[in-house]
Formats: structure tokens, sequence, C-alpha cells
């Protein structure tokens, strides 16, 4: 999952891309309005975070630019303007939640991944695809009973994977979504956690369509 | 207050009694002296006719060789009149004297005198004394008459004037009161101007006034954008405070919980308790400061669709837990006053009602007395002691913390600032909380 994190105040998107990396997300930053809606607009974000105070172009106008262009990436408006004008008309903006600073972290965090999951009509909790359920606290992936160990980009992938059955996904734009632009990207290095994650849950899970991609699930 | 229309009024009627008083007496006293110059002159001619009558005996014997007699110098005490001196000794008098005699004082020859004398049966008489001289006599003619029935037929003449006055005095008060009305017509627009601005109805004053209050309508205008900039402004940079203080908290908060201060737990509380504490106080004062109540000129805002626009918006923010937020309100209630205190208001009582409900909200509005917002919830409630609590001394601004009634205060903070006040209850229909806002009649 890729986030775009767009907040101008550079000590503060530090510890939250910091947090974020830590739960598995790859995190981009924009610190003004101009740099967050190009960013926003090329379609490999799964989510933004948009701070309303954002110089060069406020969040609200990037936010209606965006829904302008029928550009539907889940958006988190994250803002120190908590007064319920401003939340009504960040919401008739397009946003898809709210949340005021200084916030709890772990509501921001749970936030985010609820989010995520409802983008993709997960049932609020946990990601559960194909008998498998994440733990997200714990990065870790449960099969029945069992719990299985993941490491970061393991965890990265399969979290992606889940929330995306059935669907072809090619080895770049699983590089894309797994991978900030400060990374190293190497579509080969995915063939290698690919194929540790096969060996954890099973080959089965995940198949590989020559030339395309890969397919998640029972059913592909 | 001091009325314009009653100086006005009092000043135009004033004036017009003086005019009326002053034509009425100069009317009376031009007809009392024509009158008595038209007697006089005609009491001239009689004596001036018994002068030619009159003829004198050597022997100092007067008579009047008259063919014909005017009947009333004949009729015993009619009115009419007259007597002859003949060399200061009255000579000859008039049969309708009966016994009586004229005060007739002689007058010089060719001198003509007229006085008012009280007659032998004490009459008012206008008496008229003509002075003549013949064949070395000095002879004094007075002619007098009886001005009562004149003076009566005058009378009845200065009644009808005085009449005829007064029901034109009156009318004249009339249009005067009518014109002075008509003038300040353009002053009763302005005013109910005003109360259209009040209500919302319209941003600016209508400038179609006379030249008089043209200036006092402009400087209206002018002050209302700038009332409305200077609360913008300091709306802004309330927001700009509020941007540039929280984002440093956030960061602090986020230090409190870092994986560093886990071996020192008490420094990360004490850290904790300290952001929370400023936390809390910028919050209840930016809060608080935000509010414009009624200083603001407000618009008409459809409650209706304002209220509809927060339960959207509360939708999304407790979107996992599938609340049923319903609103019952009239769709012609408006509220009369700034649409940030108003959201304000409805969205921090719709905040608490959300965060307590097990699964209904409902918000009603009505108008009694002025309008009536209530906003209930299905969740545990306030027991009846913690009910009286909160009636008895409040939910003060200072002592509130997030979760613990700050939202309540703000609610009330900004109800006061519109004169109006919260109550809070139970909801009859859902058996929880229930808070009830009313506002005073505009």
């Amino acid at each position: 999952m890729r986030i775009l994190l767009a907040e101008d105040d550079a000590s503060l998107s530090d510890r939250i891309k910091g947090d974020l990396v830590q739960r598995g997300y790859a995190v981009d930053v924009a610190d003004n309005g101009v740099d967050a809606e190009y960013l926003g607009d090329e379609g490999i974000y799964d989510a933004v975070i948009l701070d309303l105070g954002l110089p060069q172009r406020s969040g609200l106008q990037v936010l209606r630019n965006w829904r302008g262009k029928g550009n539907a990436t889940p958006v988190l408006i994250l803002t120190a303007r908590d007064a319920w004008h401003e939340k009504v008309e960040g919401f008739d903006a397009g946003a898809d939640d709210y949340v005021a600073k200084p916030f709890h972290v772990e509501e921001l965090y749970a936030r985010v991944g609820a989010l995520i999951r409802r983008a993709h009509a997960q049932p609020a909790g946990a990601v559960v695809s194909d008998g498998l359920r994440l733990d997200e606290a714990r990065q870790a992936v449960i099969s029945g009973d069992k719990t299985i160990a993941l490491s970061g980009m393991e965890f990265r992938l399969l979290r992606y994977f889940m929330l995306h059955p059935g669907q072809v996904l090619s080895k770049s734009h699983l590089a894309e979504h797994v991978y900030d632009d400060d990374s190293d990207r190497d579509s080969n290095v995915i063939e290698v956690h690919v194929s540790h994650l096969r060996n954890k849950i099973g080959a089965a899970l995940i198949k590989t369509r020559r030339g395309q991609g890969y397919v998640f699930g029972a059913s592909g | 207050m001091r009325s314009l229309l009653a100086p006005l009024t009092i000043g135009l009627v004033l004036s017009l009694v003086v005019v009326f008083g002053v034509q009425w007496s100069m009317v009376r006293v031009a007809i009392d002296s024509t009158m008595q110059n038209y007697i006089a002159a005609g009491l001239a001619q009689d004596a001036d006719e018994l002068f030619s009558a009159l003829s004198i005996q050597p022997g100092g014997q007067a008579s009047l060789a008259l063919s014909h007699f005017d009947p009333p110098f004949v009729a015993p005490s009619s009115g009419q009149y007259y007597q002859i001196l003949l060399d200061n000794e009255v000579a000859l008098r008039s049969p309708s004297l009966v016994y009586g005699s004229l005060p007739l004082s002689p007058a010089s020859p060719g001198q003509r005198r007229v006085e008012s004398v009280v007659g032998p049966e004490g009459q008012a008489l206008l008496l008229s004394a003509s002075g003549y001289a013949s064949d070395g006599h000095a002879i004094t003619i007075g002619v007098a008459v009886d001005l009562n029935p004149l003076r009566t037929q005058v009378a009845v003449l200065l009644a009808r004037y005085t009449q005829v006055s007064l029901v034109m005095f009156a009318l004249l008060v009339v249009l005067q009161i009518g014109i002075v009305r008509l003038a300040l017509l353009p002053l009763r627009r302005v005013k109910a101007d005003l109360g259209r601005l009040e209500r919302g109805e319209v941003a600016q004053l209508g400038e179609a006034v006379p030249a008089e209050v043209l200036p006092l309508v402009r400087e209206v205008n002018r002050l209302l954008p700038l009332l409305a900039r200077r609360l913008q402004r300091s709306r802004e940079s309330l927001g700009n405070l509020a941007h540039a203080l929280k984002a440093p908290l956030t960061v602090l908060k986020h230090i409190a919980n870092d994986e560093h201060l886990r071996q020192h737990p008490t420094l990360g509380t004490q850290l904790n308790e300290q952001v929370e504490i400023l936390r809390a106080r910028i919050e209840s004062e930016l809060r608080r400061a935000r509010v414009a109540g009624m200083r603001a000129p407000g618009a008409a805002l459809d409650l209706q669709a304002e209220i509809e626009s927060l339960i959207a918006t509360l939708r999304k923010l407790y979107r996992d837990r599938n609340l049923d937020i319903a609103c019952r309100i009239d769709a012609a209630l408006r509220f009369h006053g700034d649409r940030e205190d108003l959201l304000e208001l409805c969205g921090n009582l719709l905040d608490n009602a959300c965060k307590w409900a097990r699964s209904r909200v409902l918000v009603t509005a009505r108008d009694e007395k002025g309008l009536l917002v209530t906003i209930g919830d299905d969740g545990p409630g306030c027991s009846p002691e913690g009910l009286e609590q909160i009636a008895r001394r409040g939910v003060r601004l200072d002592e509130a913390t997030e979760g613990h009634g700050l939202g309540l205060a703000i609610a009330a903070a900004i109800a006061s600032s519109y004169g109006g006040e919260i109550r809070y209850g139970r909801s009859p229909e859902l058996g929880g909380f229930e808070v009830t806002v009313s506002f005073p009649a505009a």
C-alpha cells in the first residue's frame, strides 16, 4: 500500500512517515499543494493523508481538483482546522475521513487502515481474503489457527494481494505500490519476495500469469 | 428616544394656532371698525339733514321743518335718537327719546365727533355730534343709534367665521401631519430595511432614500462589509494560530509516545499530561474566540439544509458505528445568525450525541416563540443528579476537556452569545441524553 502524505511541517511528516513505514506502508511526502496535486494524480497511491494548510495551494483546493478530474483515491484530511464548518466543507469537497490535530497516533493509523480496507470493500477490523487474515499490528498472517510471521516486504506484498484478489498485478505495478519514490526499485526483487510468500502461505494462492504478472486467490 | 414626528407636528400646530388667532382678531377688529365708520357716516348725514331742516326764530326758538321724519326717530325708545343744542342749551329732542336725553356735549362749529355713550335706557349707543353755526348761534346736533341689533348680527357673522376657521384649522393640521408622515416615510423604509438586514434577508441597506438620510445609510453600508471583513480576518488569524500551534503539539504528543521514552514511563506520562493540558487550553480558547455571536450581521440560514450537511459529515465520521441519525426539521425554518456559529453549535451537540448513542440520534427543530432545537440520543443518558449538577453549575468552559463536556460548553457559549440558552434532560422519544437549545424570538 502506498500512501501520499501531504504535510508541510517537516518534523511532523517525518514522524508520521516513520510510523507508517513501520506499519508496512510505502510513503511519499509532498510539502506543498502543487506537488501534492501532481503526485496524487499519478494514480499510484492507495490513500492520501492531506493537510489543509498547505503552502502554494490549499489542501481543500487540491482535493476539489482531484475529485473534479475523477480521481477517487481515498483521502483523509489531517488538519489543525477543526471547526465544524471546516469539516462539513472537507467532506463536501470529497474527503473520506477527517482527523483533527493534535491527534492520537493510533487513531490516525487505525483510520488510515480503515480507509484503505473500505476502499476495497473489506469489513471493518482486519483484511480477510481466501482463508487468510492479516494481523496488521504484528505484521503477520493467520491461516486457520496458524500464525505465520512475515518480513516487512512480504507483509506489504501480501496486503496488496489480499486487497486485490483475482486481479492481474504486474511486477512493476506491485513495485509501485510497495516502494516509495526514494527506494531502489527492482522488479526482480519482487519475484524473490513472491516466492518467499508462496513458501509461507502456499503456492496455490499466488499464481503466475506469464508475461502479465501475478493473480492472488483461489479463484484466480 | 426622541421622535421627529412629535416636535414637527407640535410646531406646525402651534404656528397654525398663531396664524389663525392673529387673522381672527384682525378680522374682528376690521368688521367692528368698518361697521362703526359706516354707521357714523349715516349718522353724520342724518345730522346734516336735520340741520338743513332747522330754523331758528328771532326769539331763539328752534323748530324743525321736516316734511317727513324717519319713523324710528318718532317711535319711543326705538334706538334711534337726535338731540339739538342751541347755544349749549337743549333745544330739540327726537320724540323717540320721550323724556330722556343724550349725554351730548357741545361741539364747536365744523367739528364732528363720534363717541360711544350710554343711552337713556342703558343701551350702548354710537353718538355722532356735529357742530354748526347759524345766524350767530352755535348749534350742536347729536344723532345716536343703538348698536346692539347690529352687534348681534356681527356676532352671528363672527361665529360663522370662527366655525369655518376651526374647520379649516383642523383640516390643515390633518394635512400637515400627513405631509410630515409622508416626509418621514423614507425613514420607515430604512427602519424596515434595517430589520431585514438583521434577519439576514438583505446584505445592504437600500440607497433610494432622501438626500438627508443618504449619508447615514451609506455609512452603515460601508461599515457592514468592514465588520464582516474584520470577523473574517480574526477567524483567519485564529485558524493560522491553530495551525501553527497544533503541528508542534502533534509532534510533542508523538514524542511522548516514542519508543525511546518507553524506558522512562513517568517521563512519557508527564509529557503526555502537559501536552494534553496545553491542547485543551488552546482548544477552548480558540473555539471560544471563533464565536461571532450577534456582533456579525447574519444571514437567514436554511436550518434543515445546514443540519443535513452536518449529519452527512457525522455519518462519515461515525461510519463504522452505523448510526441512525434522523432529522425532523420544517424546511421553512430559518436561523438568523452566523453560519459557522450554527454549525459549531449543532456540530458539537451532534458529535456528543453520536459519541454516546447506541444506535439512534434525533434532531428536531420548531418555532415556539423563538427557535427551539433539540438533539437527543438513545445512549445511557445522564443521571438525575448529574443533570441537576449541570443545571446548577452549568458546564464551565475552563473546566471542560475534550470528551468531558467541552463540546457542551462551547455550544452553551454560542447559544448565550445569541441570547439563547441550553437545557439538558432526557429524550422522551429515545430515552437517552437530550439537549434543548432555545433562541429568543427575532
